[in-house]
């Protein structure tokens, strides 16, 4: 029955789960090694194959593992080192140093199950970190062989927590390797399936400051003072802009809208306006290019630095007059668009023939009859330049105030009473108050709604604009130089508010960013556009050469963060629960089961309520019998005696159950 | 030596084997002269051995005397029996006192019950009266007259019988003094072949009396200390033990589930079944062997007949996992 102990063949031959748990981290090790070898810095590339190395020396030679402590400490420090020398274009390298060398020493130490759980762990981590880098063949084939040592490693020490001198045959180690295949074979599709089917919450899992609060300040379309008698901040996000920060002494204006039409009580936005034209460039004005994140909300109005030349990369309606609208004013998702703009105050059409009399001056007829004396006293005689100074300096502190309470409470007289009566306001009165005034002494001028200022994120490299940021302020037009001259009459003091970000929140808003950037914005076109792409390939597969290329190009760019980052979450998921599965069952049951596997071999199946010596009983043949039996009351005397199975007892019964799986009836 | 190995036939239970030397030679010596009660044979001397006493449920002729007398003889006890009727008295059964004229004093006579083994038979037929004189003694292992207590000789089994069939002029036992029994056993018609043997040889009181004491008073309380302190039961037998109870506890059809008394009866019946297997730890099978012996007249049903119960009782353990 037993098998004839003979020469010593391969099929003879045992690992031991430390042995294949340690063959497993190394190739987890090194497939993370070879895919961030590109990425990472030169000296770490000299540096980190020699600590798997060391690990294979003292593990072969039997060696003492240096202290986990000193280990830990070493750690620490070069982790800080590393970290001290993120900037926003050297986030994913250096993640990516941090997780090799994290490895790196975790391959060195001794290890436990917990421990080749850490090194599978830090494997996907540099998965997902080289992920937001590039995805090339190379990588999903880095990726495909990580995972299956991934999956191995993890079912191996799950088993290593509880059975630590469990041998492995061949054959079984065959076995486990196939279960893993399938189990990822099972998931990919499953996993891809999920990510491009399902929808994605447009709400981040990373808690942004100034979410909730109340909108109240913010943008709006038009801009009518007295509307309200006091107005709340609001911190809610109105869009990141990725570029350079600006130079100290330059505060961003981010143009929106153009409001060129006064009614007496509210400046609007006229149809028409004076239509596209390009703008001269100003001179040393530099160029800035900026990427922008729009939140929902905004009335399909797209912000620039004043003044944008160009806006891309969306479906851009160009007003004139440096003003970009979305063409479809449905704006319930968040827009990103590219804009090239030139950092200056001076708006110079090409072709300045400017007309005077268009709706840049008019102001209704009987409209603040005693506003008109005071500006003309104000303004006799000057140029446009130094009438709209004049004014900047009539509506300056002390006489005037920032405020944003004890506002006029009637929008019909609203602006009379902020001129003679109340003197304080919000950039709105001011904004209003001077286009007024200058419209009056014959200097065309409108108003540009928008935002000043936003905090620049260092870390992800983008400016933050919230609400409060929302501003108006003032162009007039300056005959002499043919060009919009930008005035920003309000008091700077109460209009910027403290920005009081601090660094973890910068970090936690570069995640929201991230996310919004890489799963939110991956939108339902992207999908359809990879559908019809798949569908001309299954179509046609030779003709559609060239489309397919172009096509697994956006694929691969599709598939490039968000598709990986999902199949990670996903197969993280799954290994999870099957580590937990595993992990909950006891070697004693574990035995159980296969006794019960090969029992079943046999046409014998015990039921749950059971006894294993009635299960016995039942069994006619008497080989089986005789062979299961020594089994049964080994197992019962563990079992019930709550004894506790030593390796040599466990062995001998699973030798047991493996001469039940092989017995044949005679 | 004698390897005899005496097999339930319960279908259910076909693995418990009587492989304790002892037992089997009682058995052996037994079933020579009590033609196919083998069964019935091993949960009297398992509730025997487990210290509980024993209600016999079957019809007149199946042989619950003779068996009773067996086994009093072989374990070498002292043996009394009461027949029961409606006019007997608590002191036919306690004994009295009795004025001695020539001593000038009382001088107590015991009754039947001051034996080790006492069968009380058709005890559904004496008064409750009666019955409490008797559920007391069996509960107190002592018994009261006139003011003086009495204490049993130890050990004290009663083997207790009634006739299920029989309600005119019968004071059925309530379900609390059913309780008080540790097994209620019935004996069943004995298979063809014991039959045909019975029919063949003829009454063998004779031979009963000839029976050879194999125990003695003092080895049956060794018995039951070891199978109370020596038998190894692991919580994961409570554990099981007690998911039966709680079941039967839930169990919509079930009115009163099983008492923490029950369930301690089912326990140190399993512990003595592992002793007579030879085994010094308990097995769910030595639960079950037990189970519809100790549990079913424990169990009362909202509805339904006593066959109905046995089923409800086999689906509980249908449920609970041997092994988890």
């Amino acid at each position: 029955m037993l098998p004839e102990s003979g020469a010593l063949r391969f099929s003879d031959a045992r690992f031991s789960l430390r042995f294949l748990l340690n063959v497993c981290a190394f190739c987890c090790a090194s497939l993370s090694f070879f895919m961030g070898v590109e990425v990472i810095g030169r000296p770490w590339v000299l540096i980190f194959p020699i600590f798997p190395a060391l690990a294979v020396f003292l593990e072969w030679n039997d060696l003492p593992h240096p202290p986990r402590l000193f280990l830990n400490l070493a750690a620490v420090v070069t982790l800080l080192a590393i970290f001290s020398r993120v900037r926003r274009n050297y986030i994913v390298e250096a993640l990516m140093e941090a997780i090799l060398l994290m490895t790196a020493i975790k391959m060195l130490e001794k290890k436990g199950p917990r421990d080749y759980v850490q090194v599978t762990a830090l494997a996907l981590a540099s998965v997902v970190a080289y992920a937001m880098l590039s995805v090339e063949k190379t990588f999903i084939l880095y990726c495909f062989g990580l995972s299956l040592f991934c999956s191995l490693s993890l079912i191996l020490s799950a088993w290593l927590s509880k059975e630590p001198d469990a041998r492995l045959a061949p054959r079984e180690l065959r076995q486990l390797c196939m279960r893993v295949v399938s189990l990822f074979g099972l998931m990919l599709p499953l996993s891809l399936l999920l990510f491009y089917l399902m929808p994605r919450t447009a709400r981040p899992i990373f808690g942004m400051r100034g979410q909730y609060g109340t909108a109240s300040t913010g943008f709006s379309d038009q801009v009518q003072p007295g509307d309200a008698t006091a107005i709340q901040s609001s911190r809610r996000l109105s869009f990141r802009a990725v570029t350079e920060p600006l130079p100290e002494n330059r505060t961003p204006y981010w143009r929106g809208m153009v409001l060129d039409v006064f009614d007496g009580r509210m400046w609007i936005a006229g149809r028409g306006g004076s239509g596209r034209q390009p703008f001269v460039p100003d001179g040393d004005a530099p160029r800035v290019v900026q990427e922008i994140f729009l939140e929902p909300g905004n009335r399909g109005v797209l912000f620039a630095l004043d003044h944008p030349v160009s806006v891309s990369g969306i479906d851009v309606l160009d007003r004139g007059d440096g003003m970009y609208l979305y063409q479809s004013r449905n704006v319930g998702r968040r827009l990103q668009y590219e804009a090239v703009s030139h950092l200056s105050s001076r708006m110079r059409p090409v072709s300045p023939n400017f007309d005077r009399n268009n709706r840049t001056l008019a102001i209704p007829p009987d409209f603040i009859p005693r506003l008109r004396p005071v500006v003309a006293d104000l303004t006799r005689g000057m140029s446009d330049r130094e009438k709209a100074e004049a004014v900047m300096r009539y509506l300056a502190p002390p006489a005037f105030e920032y405020s944003l309470s004890g506002l006029p409470p009637d929008p019909r007289n609203a602006i009379e009473e902020f001129i003679f009566t109340t003197r304080q306001g919000n950039c709105e009165y001011f904004a209003s108050a001077m286009g007024v005034m200058l419209r009056m002494a014959g200097v065309p001028s409108r108003l540009v709604s928008g935002y000043m200022g936003g905090v620049y994120n260092e870390v992800g490299g983008y400016y933050i604009v919230q609400e409060e940021k929302a501003h108006v302020w003032v162009e007039a037009w300056d005959g002499a130089e043919g060009a919009w001259v930008r005035y920003d009459p309000t008091p700077a003091g109460g209009a910027l508010a403290a920005d009081d970000f601090n660094a973890l929140e910068f970090y936690l808003d570069m995640l929201d960013y991230q996310w919004s950037k890489l799963i939110v914005n991956y939108n339902w076109e992207v999908q359809a556009d990879l559908l019809q792409d798949l569908r001309e390939v299954l179509r046609n597969p030779r003709a559609s050469l060239t489309p397919t290329r172009d096509g697994m190009l956006r694929l691969g760019s599709a598939l490039s963060g968000p598709a990986i980052a999902g199949v990670v979450i996903a197969l993280c998921g799954m290994l999870f629960y099957l580590v937990r599965g595993l992990r909950s069952r006891r070697p004693e049951i574990v035995l159980l089961h296969r006794f019960q596997r090969g029992m079943q071999r046999h046409g014998y199946v015990r039921h749950k309520s059971e006894g294993l010596e009635e299960f016995l009983a039942r069994v006619d043949d008497e080989g089986l019998r005789a062979l299961a039996l020594p089994f049964v009351r080994r197992f019962e005397e563990f079992y019930f005696r709550d004894g506790v199975m030593d390796a040599a007892a466990r062995n001998a019964l699973r030798d047991r159950v493996a001469q039940i799986a092989r017995y044949k009836k005679t | 030596m004698p390897m005899n190995t005496f097999k339930l036939n319960d279908s259910r239970v076909s693995a418990f084997n009587v492989s304790n030397p002892r037992i089997g030679d009682a058995l052996g010596q037994l079933s020579a002269t009590l033609h196919g009660k083998d069964d019935a044979l091993i949960k009297v001397l398992a509730c025997m051995f487990s210290n509980g006493h024993l209600l016999l449920e079957d019809l007149p002729g199946l042989g619950k005397t003779t068996l009773a007398i067996a086994v009093a003889r072989l374990l070498g006890l002292s043996f009394g029996r009461i027949q029961c009727t409606n006019d007997l008295l608590p002191t036919d059964v306690t004994g009295l006192n009795i004025f001695k004229m020539e001593k000038g004093e009382f001088e107590f006579h015991p009754g039947p019950i001051f034996n080790n083994l006492v069968l009380v038979d058709e005890i559904n037929r004496a008064t409750p009266k009666t019955q409490s004189a008797l559920l007391e003694a069996m509960g107190e292992e002592q018994a009261t007259i006139d003011g003086t207590t009495y204490r049993m000789p130890r050990p004290f089994f009663v083997v207790a019988t009634q006739n299920p069939v029989e309600h005119s002029g019968t004071f059925p036992l309530p379900e609390s003094q059913m309780d008080r029994f540790m097994m209620k056993v019935s004996i069943g018609y004995p298979p063809r072949d014991a039959e045909r043997e019975i029919l063949r040889v003829g009454s063998q009181k004779e031979e009963l009396e000839n029976l050879p004491a194999l125990f003695d008073p003092d080895e049956i309380l060794r018995i039951q200390k070891t199978t109370d302190r020596e038998i190894r039961v692991s919580d994961k037998i409570l554990d099981y033990v007690l998911e039966v109870t709680e079941k039967t506890r839930a169990h919509p059809n079930i009115a009163a589930g099983i008492s923490t008394r029950g369930a301690m009866s089912l326990l140190s019946l399993a512990k003595t079944a592992a002793w007579m297997q030879n085994r010094d730890y308990v097995l769910p099978e030595d639960v079950r062997v037990m189970a519809e012996d100790v549990l079913l007249h424990r169990i009362q049903l909202r509805q339904g007949t006593e066959s109905v119960k046995r089923e409800t009782l086999r689906a509980i353990f249908q449920e609970v996992s041997t092994i988890v």
